[in-house]
């Protein structure tokens, strides 16, 4: 009977361990939504991914994001007080740069206790020079995870 | 979560074990080996073996009264709580009233403020709850007075608070704005159903203390596309379906009515003769 009441007493305990969970404290989904840009050539009608050798970008009267990287993606962040996004991008020293302007509605939302609030963009336009651009294909217009892709740019073949 | 319901279960089949193993089975009734009638009539008489004659003797009234009373007490899981959580202060009262020797009817209501700050948002919520339900115990009574009691539950809870969010600010490190806004006051309804396992032992004369662990399932939706409520009053976790939680009570019973209670219905046992 003793051992009934010492188990019975251990399960109340670890119970209580699990019940505990502060979830303020910690922020367990990431507050990044960035636009994310990924890069493709098309080759006599085939479609491969394509990495750029030299990718500067950066968002118009802002610091750099990317400084002579080689990338094949891009991640920006949009600005959450305005419309549109203006950003340029170059993708090898010897190249044109472009620009890219990204026009959208936003919408603020609760992520979570722990994270606060975040805001979620809807992409509206997208219109880019077309100096090494090929094409511009908007994949996903909803901008709530940086898991997505968003947009795909094709660049034209050197 | 999953990790939550799977020690739940668990949990539960521990403690319903126990009290199965706690029930004693009534030996079954041997027949009578010594008193057979006789196989093969010789005098043409009717047989009649009198042992097995049934004597109509005039039933007793075994029923005896048991205590019964309205147990009421407060949840004392809710200081430490409202300790580890400062968002989350709570009051709790919970009261029992035994309607049959192993049935209770069980209510809880309560009160629950949450004000919550940090850098990034401010909340204030507040609201009342209520559950109601019933409770079965499993423990058999060692004596016809004992109270204390190992049981299961179920019940039916429901929520009406309101919420606000007065500031919230979203930064943003590369563009270097701080975007600010807030979320109007909203009034909610929850509902949801618990199910608990138990204990309530009686410390001193009708003073009890009590634990029980509980799995609470969210019916309806609380959340809308831009606010999800920190804390449901009652419920828990504003963001969960389902949350898993712990009270620990303290109750005094108020013993001012008696249950009748019948004996069983169970033949006494006969007693074996051993052959010679």
């Amino acid at each position: 009977m003793k051992s009934i009441y010492q188990i019975l007493l251990t399960v109340f305990i670890f119970a209580g361990i699990v019940a505990c969970e502060n979830e303020t404290k910690v922020c367990d989904q990431t507050l990044r939504n960035d636009f994310h840009i990924h890069f493709q050539r098309d080759s006599a009608g085939v479609i491969r991914d394509t990495i750029m050798p030299k990718v500067t970008a950066f968002a118009l009267g802002r610091d750099s994001i990317y400084k002579s990287q080689a990338l094949g993606d891009l991640f920006f962040q949009l600005s959450p007080v305005a419309d549109s996004s203006l950003f340029y991008l170059k993708v090898d020293s010897t190249l044109t740069p472009d620009t890219i302007k990204i026009r959208y509605t936003r919408q603020q939302h609760f992520i979570s206790p722990g994270c606060g609030f975040g805001t979620y963009f809807n992409i509206d336009t997208v219109i880019a020079t077309m100096h090494t651009i090929d094409q511009v294909i908007i994949n996903n217009k909803s901008v709530t995870s940086s898991n997505d892709t968003h947009l795909t740019l094709f660049f034209f073949n050197q | 979560m999953t990790r939550i319901l799977l020690c739940f279960s668990l949990i539960s089949s521990i403690l319903l074990s126990i009290a199965a193993t706690a029930q004693n089975k009534p030996a079954a009734v041997k027949a009578d080996t010594t008193h057979k009638p006789v196989k093969t009539d010789t005098t043409h008489k009717a047989i009649i073996d009198t042992a097995k004659m049934k004597v109509p003797v005039p039933k007793k009234d075994s029923s005896w009264f048991i205590p019964g009373g309205l147990r009421i007490g407060v949840d004392l899981s809710r200081i430490p709580s409202a300790i580890y959580y400062p968002y989350r202060k709570e009051f709790t009262v919970v009261a029992d009233a035994r309607i049959t020797p192993n049935l209770y009817v069980a209510f809880e209501g309560g009160y629950a403020n949450t004000p919550y700050s940090d850098t990034n948002y401010t909340y204030k919520g507040n609201g009342m709850f209520a559950t109601i339900g019933v409770d079965y115990n499993f423990l058999k009574r060692q004596y016809v007075s004992e109270k204390n009691i190992f049981y299961g539950g179920l019940r039916y809870g429901f929520s009406h608070f309101n919420y606000a969010v007065p500031t919230y600010s979203i930064k943003n490190s590369y563009w270097g704005d701080n975007l600010s806004g807030s979320v109007p006051k909203t009034n909610v309804n929850a509902h949801w159903v618990e199910l608990l396992v138990g204990l309530k032992v009686e410390v001193l004369k009708n003073l009890f203390m009590g634990w029980n662990i509980r799995e609470r399932i969210l019916i309806n939706n609380v959340k809308t596309d831009n606010m999800t409520p920190l804390v449901i009053p009652g419920f828990g976790n504003g963001a969960k379906r389902s949350v898993f939680d712990v009270q620990y009570t303290i109750s005094y019973v108020i013993p001012f009515y008696h249950i009748k209670e019948h004996a069983p219905d169970t033949e006494v046992k006969k007693k074996k003769i051993p052959k010679r």
